[in-house]
């Protein structure tokens, strides 16, 4: 059972880190898009090997399906269909130096702390809902209350212009 | 109520005078000028009046003093006091002062009339007399000084009235630079006493360096430091009060200070701010007497000031320089009676030449009021068009000379105290002086009023007004003086030296018969030499030019005084505008550089594109965490896992 | 020296390496946070940031949920008190009060996850949404020409504008 965990943990890794890689150097934005969309799912799939069923469907819902549905339309909003790369210049080239140096910071805190552990617990809906309504209602009914502001934010951004010239009409 | 609180409003009368001339001239639309005439007239007679009864009381009580002061400084044993004292010096000073005040804020008023900034004079001529009235009531010897301070610094506003005149603004520079030096000198000394003072321990009950017990605290500062220092310490107020009075060398500054308004010239030069030297020596006569070597060096410097100033003056043709050198030749023979312990006539002769001086400086200011002419080359023969002028500058020239008049008395008490003290040397040198003072004055005399008018002002003009022409004002201010200084000297000079002295004896007025019939046959065979040459121009003197250029230039010590500041005081603040504005001046604009060049790096940052801020967060983020790994790390290494 | 390398790498347990631990799962994490961080500054249009944010999140996602799995909590406060209460209580006491009788975990991890992915894709839309409006107002998305935060003072500042 071990192995299979670890078999079916590095297949998703490689994934998640090729389809990263490819959103990163493709030219097209909706193959970047669609690549994005498949590290979504992959991420998805850490999250059953993790014991958090829950949130792995929440995953697929929102991320999955729904920030992909959101970029696909932006795309076709925007009729971005040109063909912009990787800037290779000395900037753009001292990125990954600098996430390098950015890795080698963090990783040798990961290893020193959390090496030994390796025993996972997973957690079932019912412990999660129960937290959730329990100890962090406020937080997720402040989520909502964001949610409909922003809405609202958004339909008046977009819609403005053609307010005015309806006003000026 | 005590009679010494009133001190205070000798003070702050001129004060009045400022304030209320100033308030109303921007508000209120009054006859301001008429005004201001009015106000400056009550405060000099109300201080007059004042300054009488004082010294009526004085008379009646010979032996005491009047003095108010409050501690404006108190710093454990160190105390300054702020008040006032008078005693029967310090009244006498106080009357001809007023007098003279008086008299010039009368006469200005119509001298000024036609000029620009005339209340501007007046509160720069009130301010004077405040400075100079809390000059000779100050309490103290640190008072004294802020006062000093202050009349410097009114005289040089005064001097440079007319500062649109590149001459004017020169002069009054001048005047200021020099006066520094004596100002620096005074400041040495009282800070010197006041240090050594503080270190006996007897003296810190006492207030510091009052002016009521000069000899006392002296005697004090004395006996801590030695003869030595002691010396040294009273050279610093010599020479504060020789700049001050313009002795030889410094009587430069006198000399270009004439470009300042007559009315300011009278008061200022001929009478007041120069006396202040003086007053400084007498005030502190009872502690210079301790160290003989500094009163004879008073009484050399003295001495060489009357002879070199009268030379010069013989040579001069400007009306205003012949008065100004008389000025520094008369101060160079009250120092010399002060070097010579002759005390009371020191004084006296004080009082004397500032009625007589201020007499003739106003006379003159009428001539140049009317002829606009200060060479008397272009003079000559007034005698015949303003006989008043005449009269007024013939009992000034006569007083002056000590031939007559009230000049007469305080050159006797001062002759007679060189002979009766057999101190034969400062007594020839000092007729000679006497004699040389006769030359000039006379001179002046013959030039200006006897002949023939060379000028171009029309007398004929004044032929049906009333005293020759001359303003109602300016004559009453002439009048006042000339009647004091006819009549003032024969009423005082008897009790004089009984009130004021530094060794108490009787006046009498032909003590040494021998003496009088001498002086008076030299003078008045002087006299009919000046008039036989210039008078009736009956002889005519041969310049010999390398002579006269060499006196006319006042012996090249102007030109050495100008070689020093350009080269001594220019360079130095070429050096130090070199260092202000290249040196600290660059240091700054470096900075500044710096930061611009840093700001316009940053400005550089801001280049609008969004996927550079996110670089540059990103950059900071990783740097912060850096500095928190290594924190981290290194704790670990010192507390262990 | 190459002999202390061969036995220092035969010494590790290689088999215990390869099983995923919390390690593994937070490394991920990072290299997918860092190729987010890539994607933002070096996308050339808004589109591609965008995406690069997601990345970030899911990152972030990946450590709270990880980190929560791994990480042994059974000894915290609300599960103490749920015992003793079961402990104490009969069933229906305890249903009454609402409190199942059993210890249940603390899954402080994925509610935090949870948070995150519901502000994330908030935040998301509305950065979707912004993009629209600019590209109705500017007719383009990328980055290089969008450079309404430039400082126009100092004149020299037109010659570097090339970015990242």
């Amino acid at each position: 059972m071990d192995t299979l965990n670890a078999v079916i943990f590095y297949i998703l890794s490689a994934i998640c880190l090729i389809s990263g890689l490819f959103c990163l150097f493709h030219k097209c934005t909706f193959n970047a898009v669609i690549s994005a969309s498949l590290l979504l799912w992959a991420v998805s799939g850490l999250y059953f090997l993790l014991g958090a069923s829950f949130l792995a469907g929440i995953q697929m819902l929102l991320w999955g399906v729904g920030i992909t549905i959101i970029m696909m339309f932006s795309i076709i909003m925007t009729n971005k269909d040109d063909k912009d790369g990787f800037l290779f210049n000395l900037k753009t080239l001292s990125v990954p130096l600098i996430g390098g140096i950015f890795i080698f910071l963090i990783l040798p805190f990961i290893l020193y702390q959390f090496s030994g552990l390796v025993n996972l617990q997973s957690y079932s809906a019912g412990d999660f809902s129960t937290l959730l309504y329990k100890n962090n209602a406020f937080s997720f009914e402040l989520a909502g209350v964001l949610v409909f502001c922003v809405l609202i934010g958004i339909i008046t951004i977009l819609t403005a212009k053609r307010i005015m010239k309806c006003r000026m009409k | 109520m005590d009679i010494a609180q009133n001190l205070w409003m000798l003070l702050i009368l001129p004060l009045f005078a400022v304030l209320f001339t100033i308030i109303p001239s921007a508000y209120i639309a009054l006859p301001k000028r008429r005004i201001t005439l009015g106000l400056t007239i009550i405060s000099s007679s109300v201080s007059l009046i004042i300054s009488l009864i004082y010294a009526g009381y004085l008379l009646h009580h010979p032996n005491e003093t009047l003095e108010t002061n409050f501690v404006f400084l108190n710093s454990g044993a160190f105390k300054i006091h702020i008040g006032a004292f008078m005693d029967k010096i310090s009244v006498f000073v106080l009357l001809i002062f007023n007098i003279i005040a008086l008299t010039c804020g009368i006469f200005s008023y119509k001298y000024m009339q036609n000029k620009e900034d005339f209340s501007r004079f007046f509160v720069l001529l009130n301010l004077f007399i405040f400075s100079m009235t809390g000059l000779i009531l100050s309490a103290n010897l640190i008072q004294f000084y802020i006062f000093w301070e202050l009349t410097g610094v009114f005289s040089y506003l005064l001097i440079g009235f007319y500062y649109k005149r590149p001459a004017s603004e020169k002069a009054a520079r001048k005047t200021f630079l020099i006066n520094k030096i004596g100002d620096f000198a005074l400041l040495a000394a009282v800070l010197n006493f006041s240090y050594f003072l503080i270190q006996d321990t007897d003296a810190i009950f006492y207030p510091l360096l009052t002016l009521n017990d000069v000899s006392t605290w002296g005697l004090m500062a004395y006996v801590q430091v030695g003869s030595f220092v002691y010396t040294a310490i009273c050279l610093f107020i010599v020479a504060a009060a020789v700049i001050r009075a313009s002795q030889f060398p410094f009587q430069v500054w006198l000399v270009d200070a004439m470009e300042a308004p007559t009315p300011a010239n009278s008061l200022i030069h001929g009478a007041i701010l120069t006396s202040a030297g003086a007053y400084l020596i007498i005030r502190l006569y009872p502690a210079l007497m301790l160290s003989p070597v500094v009163l004879k060096i008073i009484a050399l410097i003295g001495i060489i000031t009357a002879i070199t100033c009268a030379v010069i003056a013989i040579a001069q043709n400007d009306i205003k320089k012949i008065l100004a050198f008389s000025t520094a030749s008369q101060l160079g023979l009250i120092f010399t009676a002060l070097g010579c312990g002759a005390y009371s006539g020191a004084v006296f002769q004080l009082g004397t030449h500032a009625l007589a001086k201020t007499l003739m400086f106003l006379v003159a200011g009428v001539i140049l009021h009317k002829t606009l002419n200060r060479n008397v080359k272009f003079l000559g023969g007034l005698r015949e068009y303003t006989p008043i002028l005449a009269a007024g500058w013939l009992i000034g020239v006569l007083s002056l000379s000590g031939v007559f008049f009230s000049g007469f008395y305080s050159k006797e008490m001062i002759l007679n105290h060189m002979y009766e003290s057999r101190q034969f040397v400062f007594l020839g040198l000092c007729i000679f002086a006497v004699l040389l003072n006769v030359v000039y004055l006379f001179r002046s005399y013959f030039i200006i009023f006897e002949g023939h008018y060379k000028g171009s002002y029309d007398f004929s003009q004044d032929e049906d007004k009333k005293y020759d022409g001359i303003d109602k004002f300016m004559l009453s201010a002439l009048g006042i003086l000339a009647t004091l200084t006819a009549f003032s000297g024969g009423f005082i000079a008897a009790d004089f030296q009984k009130y004021i002295y530094i060794i108490k004896q009787k006046f009498y007025l032909v003590r040494h018969p021998e003496l009088e019939i001498s002086l008076f046959i030299a003078a008045f065979l002087t006299i009919y030499l000046m008039w036989q040459i210039y008078g009736v121009r009956k002889f005519k003197i041969k310049r010999i030019r390398m002579i006269y250029r060499f006196v006319v230039l006042q012996f090249y010590i102007n030109k050495l005084f100008e070689f020093v500041y350009n080269i001594l005081i220019k360079g130095v603040s070429r050096l130090i505008n070199f260092l202000d504005k290249y040196i600290i001046g660059g240091i700054y604009i470096l900075l500044s550089q710096f930061i611009r060049l840093g700001g316009y790096m940053s400005l550089r940052l801001q280049n609008g594109n969004l996927n550079s801020y996110i670089f540059y967060s990103f950059v900071f983020i990783t740097a912060i965490l850096l500095c928190a790994v290594m924190v981290y790390f290194k704790g670990l290494s010192q507390y262990g896992g | 020296m190459p002999n202390e390398i061969i036995s220092s790498l035969n010494s590790i347990d290689w088999a215990a390496l390869a099983v995923p631990g919390l390690c593994h799962y937070l490394i991920l994490a990072l290299i997918i946070f860092v190729i987010g961080i890539m994607i933002m500054v070096a996308g050339g249009n808004l589109i591609k940031i965008v995406i690069g944010l997601e990345f970030m999140l899911n990152a972030i996602c990946i450590n709270f949920i990880a980190a929560n799995s791994f990480i042994n909590s059974a000894n915290s406060a609300i599960n103490q008190e749920n015992t003793i209460v079961s402990a104490n209580s009969s069933l229906s006491q305890a249903a009454s009060l609402g409190v199942m009788n059993f210890t249940f975990l603390n899954p402080e991890g994925q509610v935090a996850a949870f948070i995150v992915t519901v502000i994330g894709v908030i935040n998301i839309a509305a950065c979707f949404g912004l993009i629209c409006a600019i590209y109705y107002k500017n007719k383009k998305v990328d980055t290089r020409i969008l450079d309404g935060l430039k400082s126009n003072d100092c004149p020299e500042l037109e010659e570097c504008s090339d970015g990242v």
